[in-house]
């Protein structure tokens, strides 16, 4: 029997009018909302919550929110926690975003804490979930200021003078004072602790730090450099230290590839670079396998392929200088690299 | 009950059916037809083709730029003015003035990150002293724009003076078209601030800026506009120079008191910060941003969009033909 020679049952008809009547009412919420649409409208962000409202009604704000667990005792919430994801953070940081988003950005958690006796006396708590460990190292070393000390809170942590910044798993994590004011560092240094300890981690560790030689390596200068390292496109995620060999100050840099036939490619591929750009080969004097020395703008680049990474020197000033520590960047990767 | 059988189906049926269903495709072809919208969704309602900011700079004043070297922003602020003739010749009796200001961010005023509010208030001061009926204050700040305000300091200042900050609102956005321009095409800007307004003065810090390099005198224009203005981060020296050919101000301030010369446009420590002690007023924004890179230890070939502007003829980045007037005081 073809369907035109049955009625539809009653199940068929209530089914039928359910769907029809939800398809009616998406395209009644579609005509009515199509009249709000208005890309000029600023993406409003979160009002800051003004002192006359009452601290329940602030601590209201982050109910649920994991932030709130890092109120210092004796402050009080003072706007709700505002979140971003990649196509939101600029909202936030403006230009800055870039920088985060190339690191592998996943979101922004952030919130304000303020002193209810003193007004002006505030913090921001600023938590961005990086995905790896790696990348929150990348975000922390390369806005890592000059001169700061490191602060024990985690292996990755720095403090100024009104500000805190650490690593911790995959987040990285900024608390920002409204002013330098011990008071202010030590409920910075509240919030920090109770983030770390409320935050379970699951990586801490990057193994390229431990292949970086010691000697003459200054202390916290090593540096994660997310894309275009050295103006090059084909260098990603490069690590790089400050040496300072016999009153010359040096970059060494390692990068780890996916396998070693990458990393001769990657050689190549720097050496083209290099060379395109009006570097000159020149002759090495000391044996180090597979190793490349260029000479460009008045400096030395020597690089080489170990197992899966390719390391070297940066911009060094003297030939001597680039192989001195080229050959101690060799031995502690033979040492390391199996 | 009534079943459907092929021999009851009769031909007077088969009409009926056929007219209902014809019936049926023609009031929707009807209806999609009567909601067509064949331009497509605009950025907003235009209004005889978009608005256009007008030219705010004073006639015969040229090219001029005051450097005063100081601590104090006021009182560099107010020697800087006096070396170009005195605000009473940007400011008329009777004039409406705008401050576009740099209220990007929610943050303390010392993280250099945003105008600095004693310079605001002191603008503001000095254009009532010289006349002015009203001096308004106004940005499109990048987090919410009350907290902008409240957090910088620059409502309280402002409002300290007399003068009335605005803050953007939806209805105060209207879309404009840059002739010459290749980006800002029916683009939203921020125009209610200006209507009636007969002064343009942009106030803005020297800071790094990660995407741009610098963020001066020009990038503060990027707070005129609306929608989802970071798409244009992608094209950043282009998007500065047409901002700079689209606002003509009276006059710019950029404060370099104290300079952002790390991790900018946000900053965050007291470390990213060095104490430059200059305040720069000028009638050409490009020559004042070309004399700002210098703070943070740049050239202007370091930053194309000054180069691109001058191109455009916006003005000029020689420091060496401008011949700023400098002072120090304090």
């Amino acid at each position: 029997m073809s369907p035109g020679h049955r009625q539809p049952s009653r199940h068929e008809a209530l089914l039928s009018w359910s769907i029809m009547g939800l398809l009616g009412l998406i395209a009644t919420g579609v005509f009515i909302r199509q009249f709000d649409y208005d890309p000029s409208v600023i993406n409003p962000g979160v009002p800051v919550q003004l002192s006359s409202e009452s601290p329940e009604a602030a601590r209201a704000f982050s109910a649920g929110a994991g932030l709130s667990d890092m109120l210092p005792p004796d402050m009080e919430v003072m706007s709700p926690v505002e979140s971003f994801g990649a196509d939101t953070l600029s909202d936030k940081i403006n230009g800055k975003a870039e920088l985060y988003l190339s690191a592998g950005f996943l979101k922004l958690d952030a919130q304000r804490f303020v002193k209810p006796a003193a007004p002006g006396s505030w913090m921001e708590l600023f938590a961005y979930d990086m995905g790896s460990v790696r990348n929150a190292f990348a975000v922390y070393s390369t806005q890592k200021r000059e001169g700061t000390a490191p602060f024990d809170l985690t292996p990755f942590c720095t403090r100024t003078s009104n500000a805190l910044y650490f690593v911790h798993g995959r987040q990285y994590v900024e608390i920002i004072a409204s002013v330098a004011s011990e008071e202010l560092m030590q409920a910075m240094v509240f919030s920090g602790r109770a983030f770390v300890k409320k935050t379970p981690v699951k990586e801490e560790h990057i193994d390229e730090l431990a292949l970086f030689p010691q000697e003459d390596l200054e202390a916290g200068s090593i540096v994660l450099l997310p894309s275009d390292a050295f103006g090059f496109h084909g260098m990603k995620n490069v690590f790089t230290g400050l040496y300072h060999v016999n009153g010359q100050e040096l970059t060494a840099f390692l990068i780890r590839t996916g396998a070693e036939d990458e990393a001769v490619k990657l050689v190549a591929a720097y050496q083209a670079f290099l060379e395109a750009n009006g570097g000159t080969l020149a002759p090495m004097t000391s044996p180090i396998e597979g190793g490349i020395l260029v000479e460009i703008m008045e400096t030395f680049e020597l690089f080489f392929p170990h197992g899966p990474y390719v390391a070297g020197v940066h911009e060094a000033e003297t030939l001597q200088a680039a192989e001195t520590l080229a050959m101690t960047l060799e031995h502690t990767l033979a040492r390391s690299v199996r | 009950m009534k079943t459907w059988r092929a021999s009851s189906f009769t031909r007077r049926d088969f009409l009926l059916r056929a007219a209902k269903a014809g019936a049926s495709v023609t009031g929707a072809g009807l209806l999609g037809l009567v909601l067509y919208d064949g331009k497509g969704p605009q950025s907003v309602p235009e209004k005889n083709g978009g608005v256009t900011l007008p030219d705010f700079s004073v006639a015969g004043t040229g090219h001029i730029m005051a450097i005063v070297t100081g601590e104090n922003r006021p009182l560099t602020l107010r020697q800087a003015l006096k070396l170009l003739g005195g605000v009473e010749r940007f400011v008329r009796p009777g004039d409406r003035v705008l401050l576009k200001v740099n209220a990007a961010f929610a943050t303390p005023p010392i993280l250099s990150a945003t105008t600095h509010p004693d310079v605001v208030a002191e603008m503001a001061r000095l254009c009532f002293q010289a006349g002015a009926s009203s001096v308004i204050v106004t940005d499109n700040p990048i987090n919410d724009p009350a907290s902008c305000f409240a957090l910088t300091g620059i409502a309280k200042a402002a409002r300290s003076t007399g003068a009335r900050v605005v803050l953007p609102d939806k209805q105060h956005f209207e879309p404009t078209t840059l002739r010459g321009g290749a980006l800002i095409n029916h683009w939203p800007v921020l125009y209610g601030p200006f209507q009636g307004v007969d002064k343009l003065i942009g106030m803005a810090p020297v800071k790094d800026h990660h995407r741009s390099g610098a963020s001066m005198a020009m990038k503060n224009w990027y707070g005129l506009l609306g929608g989802r203005r970071n798409l244009f981060h992608q094209d950043i020296h282009n998007i500065i120079k047409e901002l700079a050919m689209l606002a003509r101000p009276t006059l710019v301030v950029l404060d370099g008191t104290t300079t952002m010369m790390t991790n900018g446009p946000t900053g965050g420590s007291l470390q990213d910060l060095k104490q430059t002690n200059t305040m720069i007023v000028s009638t050409d924004q490009v020559v004042a941003d070309a004399f700002g890179a210098t703070l943070l230890g740049m050239t202007t070939a370091g930053l194309p969009f000054i180069g691109k502007a001058e191109e455009e003829g916006v003005g000029k980045a020689d420091l060496k033909a401008i011949r700023p007037i400098r002072d120090r005081v304090g």
